[in-house]
């Protein structure tokens, strides 16, 4: 929580009551523009992995009814209302999903980026690939039952990385080695993300 | 967005799908992927005592230009030293092939398989040659 009253100014510039969140006053609605916060400073969260999803609900229906277009439609404020509404949008959509917010919380911390470190945990890729070749196999052929143990050795490997994302993703900011064991965590989930999009 | 006829071609007619025996000393074999889009490729290289690569198999699990690119690959690779496959770089598949900008990750996907292909074969070479001294009691 501290990182939300970090940035947030302790006083409204137009009213001067207290504020209750970084993004607009509860009493006069202004707005504050959110440069430079990041997708958990918007909510008022700590950058840590684990978020509960109730509380990051609560904090998003607030938080977009105060910046909401709808309110500063007429005013000076509109485009502001429109960046925030889509900065929040854009937040959520990120803290909700636990692949991508431990792509965030490592992004925060420093990487390595996806673009920067291509690398797989061992053995990722050729099993990526056997899956591939069993579940076309298994559908040239017709063979339903295959391809359901196809699935569900797709969903349980999926499994195992994404435990393993949560586990490196609570040690963040940790060492660069746990930071790059999380970066091939993290691709090599997604080989599995596609092939459970494709069966 | 238009694709060009070479890679239509390549796409639709691929060359050299298939494996090799991975086990064999002679049979080099590269496995990439790109985390970006979930795309997996094998490129197998088969040399003869010469070092000379007179086959070349792929699988690719991904986009027509990924595809394209490896089956291009497998083309370019067959009748050069190992060495001389190491010179196909990314960039002349992508003019051979006109790839448009968004997929010149393919072509990357594809050079960068020859090299895994070429480095497991010379680590197999050395392995043997490592042996071969060990068991001669040069070591």
């Amino acid at each position: 929580m501290d990182s939300s009253t970090k940035t947030a100014p302790a006083k409204c510039r137009a009213c001067h009551r207290p504020m209750g969140s970084p993004l607009f006053c509860d009493h006069c609605h202004s707005l504050y523009p959110s440069e430079g916060l990041n997708h958990f400073e918007l909510f008022g969260f700590p950058p840590a992995f684990d978020i509960d999803p109730a509380a990051l609900r609560q904090k998003y229906l607030q938080l977009s009814r105060g910046v909401h277009p709808d309110h500063h439609a007429a005013s000076p404020e509109s485009t502001d209302s429109l960046r925030l509404s889509a900065q929040l949008n854009e937040a959520h959509r990120v803290l909700l999903d636990p692949v991508l917010r431990a792509e965030y919380l490592l992004e925060l911390f420093g990487g390595p980026a996806a673009s920067a470190d291509k690398g797989t945990l061992e053995g990722v890729l050729a099993t990526a690939l056997q899956l591939r070749e069993d579940v076309c196999d298994a559908q040239a052929t017709g063979d339903r039952p295959a391809l359901d143990r196809c699935a569900a050795r797709v969903r349980q490997l999926h499994e195992e990385l994404l435990a393993g994302i949560g586990e490196l993703a609570r040690q963040l900011p940790g060492d660069p080695q746990v930071r790059r064991r999380l970066r091939a965590t993290l691709n090599s989930i997604k080989y599995y993300q596609k092939l459970l999009g494709e069966l | 967005m238009a694709y060009g006829d070479k890679i239509l071609d390549h796409y639709q007619n691929p060359r050299n799908v298939g494996a090799l025996d991975r086990n064999s000393e002679n049979v080099g074999t590269g496995i990439v992927g790109a985390p970006e889009c979930g795309d997996v490729l094998k490129l197998q290289i088969l040399v003869d005592e010469n070092e000379n690569i007179v086959d070349a198999r792929f699988k690719t699990f991904g986009c027509g230009s990924a595809i394209a690119s490896s089956s291009l690959a497998t083309e370019w690779v067959k009748g050069r030293t190992l060495d001389e496959a190491l010179e196909i770089k990314n960039t002349d598949i992508v003019r051979e092939l006109a790839l448009p900008p968004v997929k010149i990750h393919c072509s990357v996907l594809a050079e960068d398989a020859i090299r895994a292909a070429v480095a497991d074969l010379k680590a197999k070479r050395a392995a043997r040659a490592g042996t071969a001294e060990s068991g001669a009691g040069v070591k």
